[in-house]
This record gives C-alpha cells, structure tokens and sequence, in this order.
C-alpha cells in the first residue's frame, strides 16, 4: 500500500501529516523550529505538483508520500486507483488523503505571503499559527488512517 | 501496450476518439448523430467520475483503449500517474497519454456544460455533437497520428 497526503501545495499540511504518519513528530506539541526541519517542508515547487514525493516507510513498510495536487485530489485519488486497478495491482493500494478541508486563512496567508510576495520569515510565522490550528484534527486523522480496519488488517497479515 | 485517450470530463472527444481508433465510428465518412449518441459512456460520465480511466476496448494489435477525464489539470494529473507507476515500478514506455481535448471546439464545450454541469442533456446533447462532426476531420487526425506512433512502439519492443 501507498499512502500519499495530499494538500493544495503538497509540502505543508502533506508534509506535517505524512511526518505524524512516520513517527518524525508526535503527540508533542509542534515548534516553529521542528515544523521547518521536517522531510520535505515547503520544498515543493509550483512546478512540481502532481509528482509524489517518496517520506519514508512506516512501521508496516507502507510507502508514505506527500503530493501537491491542487484542487484536483479527488480527480487524482480517482485516476491513482483506476491505474492501479488497470495494473493489476493489489485492492486498496492507494491510500489518498485530502488535506485541504483542514486549510484555514493563515495557511492560506502564511502561503502567499511566502510564494508571492517572497516575505518568508513573516509568512513562515502566519503559516505556522495556520498549521497548529489545524494540528490536532490533522493529528486524529493519521491516527485513524493508521488504524482504519482495511489498512491494520492488511500489515497484520504481512508481519 | 494501453493507450489513454482523455479529455476535461470523459465524456466527449476522449470518448470519440477512442471509438474511432476501435472502430466504432467510421474512418471514411462523417458519422450520423446517432452513432455519435450510441457510443458508450458519450455524454453519460457524471462529475463524480472524472478522473476514473474507463475501458473502451482492444484494438487490431491488442493494444487496450480507455478513456479518462483530467479537467483543466491535465498536465498535473499526468504528472500524478506517471509518478504513481514510476513508484510502483511499472515501466511506462507501453503507456500513451492521448490528448484529445485538443480538438473540441465552443459548441461541445458549451454543450458539455449544459448537458453534464446544468443537467440540460436535451439542449446540451445535440450541440456537443454538432460540435464533434465538425472537427471530426481532426479526430481523425489525431487517431491516425496515434496509431502511427503505436505501431512504432510496437516495433520498438
């Protein structure tokens, strides 16, 4: 299985919740300091978005992924599993993640403060105020992804 | 070998050209309405399926046919999949990404709208056709175009 998060941008709200996935941050309340230190933070370029960008294997040796997809997840997460499907590949292979109904206005400042106007040490704190907003619901979705019955069952079959 | 015709919603010029590549609209002559509204899956994909590759057939060198839609995030979505198969370790050189989008003109994109968005399939039908039969010269075109560069790929492997 693939689990790849997605978001509008691909490497902030994906990145913050593929590193929960991994284990990279935890229940611990997240600093400004380890928010720019995570795999991939605020790296990806306008020009990459569609490309999954490979975070690290879980516990479960689940590939995690982050993508910028745009407004276009669902389209995406529906072209990854017909694909996959066409493949032959393995019934729930790709586990997509929308995380852009957890954007809020600081993201959405913080973001274009850095990106279009250039001003990142600003939009950089915005943006952060945006993400711990959002956090925890963040932080209860991986845990539920983490936990869902198709994707426990699955890794317990393979340890 | 697969070929991916696609286009905004899977609905009309992804689906036309991949039924001139099997076959299924004639190659010689311009098609009835008819025939256009036979076709499967024309003007019938709902929005909530865009993005879904569907089936269309085999063609003569066993190549499988489907269509997809992408919407105005075409080149984005191509990115997704090729990126999903790079990791998945599918090799991709037996994959061709049609576009088919290319060729539709005012009066399909306004019948699109009508049909699929506004539900208006009596008014917005027969316009998406009438849009198709007058470039149709071009979707012949583009399948001839893309039957070429199988073939080519076919010798190549």
């Amino acid at each position: 299985m693939k689990v790849i998060y997605s978001c509008y941008w691909g490497s902030y709200l994906a990145a913050v919740a593929a590193s929960l996935h991994l284990g990279i941050i935890n229940d611990a309340e997240l600093s400004m300091e380890k928010m720019l230190n995570l795999p991939m933070f605020g790296k990806i370029k306008n020009e990459d978005f569609g490309e999954m960008k490979f975070i690290g294997f879980d516990g479960r040796n689940r590939g995690v992924f982050i993508i910028g997809a745009k407004r276009s997840g669902r389209i995406i997460e529906r072209a990854l599993n017909g694909f996959a499907q066409i493949y032959g590949m393995e019934k729930k292979t790709v586990k997509f993640i929308d995380l852009t109904v957890y954007n809020n206005f600081y993201i959405g400042t913080g973001v274009f403060l850095i990106r279009m106007l250039g001003l990142r040490r600003m939009g950089m704190k915005i943006l952060f105020c945006g993400i711990k907003k959002s956090f925890a619901k963040i932080k209860e979705l991986v845990g539920k992804i983490m936990n869902e019955p198709d994707y426990f069952q699955e890794n317990v079959e393979l340890l | 070998m697969k070929i991916f015709y696609y286009c905004y919603g899977s609905a009309h010029s992804s689906v036309v050209a991949a039924s001139i590549h099997l076959g299924m609209l004639p190659s010689d002559r311009l098609p009835s309405a008819k025939e256009i509204e036979m076709l499967p899956h024309f003007d019938k994909t709902d929005s909530c399926e865009i993005g879904t590759p569907f089936f269309m057939g085999i063609d003569e060198y066993e190549t499988e046919i489907f269509i997809t839609g992408m919407t105005n995030e075409r080149h984005l979505v191509k990115k997704a999949i090729y990126s999903f198969l790079r990791h998945s370790g599918i090799d991709e050189s037996d994959l061709m990404m049609v576009d088919a989008l290319k060729y539709v003109n005012l009066k399909t994109r306004l019948g699109g709208f009508l049909s699929r968005r506004m539900g208006l399939v009596a008014l917005g039908r027969p316009l998406t056709i009438k849009g198709i039969l007058e470039k149709y010269a071009d979707f012949l075109a583009l399948v001839k175009e893309t039957k070429h560069k199988e073939l080519m790929g076919l010798n190549k492997t």
